[in-house]
């Protein structure tokens, strides 16, 4: 079950891949995390994580609106208490793909000329974070590929003189296959050549759906044209998810991205 | 966009927990429900964790001075006999060191380093060696050193022609067990079933996921050793040199010295509220036979240093490893 769900969500993934882009959409910026995770801590965990998004986007006549996004984070994550002792922290690294198929939609009326879509989306999180003050149960992870449904509304208005868009995502992952640490969160050293901490983590991988595993992507980002019809663009998002596993986890980010979108 | 950041950095605070308060009593708690609900041990060890809290807690107030609070953990972890549970912080770390401290050591550096090894022995990785006797004597301190391939092609190529080989492991407290299986696998002859072992997965104290069995095979592939083995063992032989040494005893490879320390359980770590971190064992580990190699390995031949031979500069451990060839 677990591996047709993968092989649906890669599917999916290449679908999108597949399809033509308008835009190639490089992004830089700063995203601001908090985590809790009881595989780490008892305690929140925050830091600032360099964020660098790779995507394309494409838009049809206003009738259809794709986006593909890989999105790469990577830096130190503490404690409050880090302060007293260093050890308090480690370092965080996350990788965010996402597939988003919108449709436009006369649904809901619209009163300010803007577009509203519907569709479905796929979204693939990995998370690790290395915590070597935990001895054995050092690598504490979160992987979910999530099949979701996404909504967005988009409109355009001039300001000095140029034709600006606001566009506003929301997605929701509602079926995802996903991995968590397990009770103890330590790997099978102790077996010859059993010591996969990758593999055991993809293979304990089980189908959960919205009860069990909560995530809100919110997307929010303004473009700015440039010349050839190119943009600039910057987008804040927020995200929030929470695994109630057997070992729970809460986290939460602000990011704030600037971008250059290519025509291509 | 203003209103959104405030408006989702409220969410953060409605669906994440705050820190719990940074309270003596409050980390003195949280430390003793980890050992409650992850401690692999409570049972074979017939430990009362409930009276071990009444002892202590009371202790325990909210003018309790960091340092203080260190103390009482770890004196309450102490109970626990664990050399695999140790308590961090950034002026101390808390040990449970009697299950060596309290028997003959068996073992001294320097007479090995000046009386068997001298100025002529080899060192290859980790292993220091020399033929003693027509017999090779091989040394490993400790498995958190990594031994490779070529290491164990080597050392075992240059004893082929001997009669044996002795591996000295005493004052080796572990590391990783993939040392020591590098090291077996070449020298049995068969798969075998060395033990089985189970991680907690649950609070209660007998919470242990299906136990698992784990095989080792030889490595038919590699330069094999076929000769005699013998091991030698001390109290100091620990975690990961215990396992080692299990595995020889399931395989009927000649054990000499002391009984091993122990430490049976793969620890595990938890993080306090207040920043110390804990670490504890956090799983039961079987010889096929059913017993918990958590208290050590007794050796097939039982020797301890002899005073008499040490001022004569004779290692009685070697000495009677030697006499087995």
């Amino acid at each position: 079950m677990n591996r047709c769900l993968s092989f649906i969500f890669v599917c999916l993934a290449y679908h999108g891949f597949g399809q033509k882009e308008i835009h190639l959409d490089l992004g830089a910026g700063l995203t601001s995390h908090v985590i809790k995770d009881d595989a780490m801590s008892p305690v929140r965990y925050t830091g600032v994580l360099p964020t660098v998004s790779f995507g394309t986007i494409k838009t049809k006549a206003n009738k259809k609106l794709s986006e593909v996004r890989l999105t790469l984070q990577y830096s130190n994550i503490h404690a409050k208490a880090a302060k007293e002792y260093p050890t308090m922290k480690g370092p965080l690294f996350r990788l965010d793909f996402d597939y988003v198929h919108l449709r436009q939609t006369n649904f809901i009326k619209d009163t300010t000329k803007g577009t509203f879509f519907v569709g479905g989306s796929f979204h693939t999180l990995l998370s690790f974070r290395f915590m070597p003050q935990l001895d054995n149960s050092a690598i504490v992870y979160d992987y979910f590929s999530s099949l979701g449904i996404s909504a967005a509304y988009q409109h355009e208005f001039n300001w000095l003189k140029k034709r600006l868009r606001h566009y506003h995502r929301l997605s929701v992952p509602v079926i995802s296959v996903g991995s968590r640490p397990t009770y103890m969160n330590v790997f099978d050293f102790i077996a010859p050549n059993e010591n996969d901490p990758v593999g055991d983590a993809f293979d304990r991988a089980s189908v959960r759906s919205f009860g069990s595993h909560v995530r809100v992507i919110f997307r929010n980002s303004l473009f700015y044209p440039i010349r050839s019809n190119n943009l600039i663009g910057f987008t804040y998002e927020w995200q929030y998810y929470g695994a109630s596993f057997t070992v729970p986890i809460k986290s939460a980010y602000h990011s704030f991205v600037f971008s250059l979108l290519v025509q291509l | 966009m203003l209103f959104l950041i405030i408006t989702f950095s409220s969410c953060e605070e409605a669906f994440i927990e705050s820190d719990p308060k940074d309270d003596p009593v409050v980390n003195f708690d949280f430390l003793w429900s980890e050992l409650d609900q992850k401690y692999s041990f409570f049972e074979f060890k017939k430990i009362n964790w409930d009276s071990v809290y009444n002892v202590y807690r009371p202790q325990v107030n909210g003018n309790t001075s960091r340092e203080e609070l260190f103390n009482l953990m770890a004196n309450m972890l102490n109970t626990l006999r664990d050399g695999h549970v140790n308590l961090r912080s950034e002026f101390n770390i808390s040990k449970y060191e009697n299950w060596f401290l309290d028997y003959p050591a068996n073992f001294e550096r320097e007479l090995i380093l000046y009386y068997y090894l001298g100025k002529d022995y080899k060192i290859t990785g980790p292993l220091l060696h020399k033929e003693i006797d027509g017999v090779g004597y091989v040394r490993y301190g400790s498995f958190q050193s990594i031994i490779d391939e070529d290491d164990l092609d080597y050392v075992f190529t240059t004893y082929k022609n001997s009669k044996g080989i002795i591996i000295d492991i005493r004052g080796n407290e572990g590391g990783d067990p993939a040392n020591g299986f590098k090291i077996l696998e070449r020298i049995v002859k068969e798969r075998k079933l060395i033990y089985r072992h189970a991680f907690k997965d649950g609070p209660g104290h007998n919470d242990l996921e299906p136990f698992k069995d784990v095989y080792l095979e030889p490595a038919t592939e590699k330069i094999r050793y076929d000769k005699k083995v013998v091991v030698l063992t001390n109290r100091l032989v620990y975690s990961a040199a215990n396992y080692f040494s299990a595995i020889c005893r399931v395989y009927g490879i000649m054990l000499v010295g002391d009984q091993t320390g122990g430490g049976g359980g793969a620890p595990a770590g938890s993080e306090l509220p207040n920043g110390f971190h804990a670490n504890y064992s956090a799983s039961v580990c079987l010889l096929p036979n059913g017993y918990n190699i958590e208290n050590g390995i007794p050796p097939d031949i039982k020797v301890d240093m002899n005073d008499e031979d040490r001022i004569n500069h004779i290692d009685t451990i070697i000495e009677t490893a030697i006499d087995q060839f």
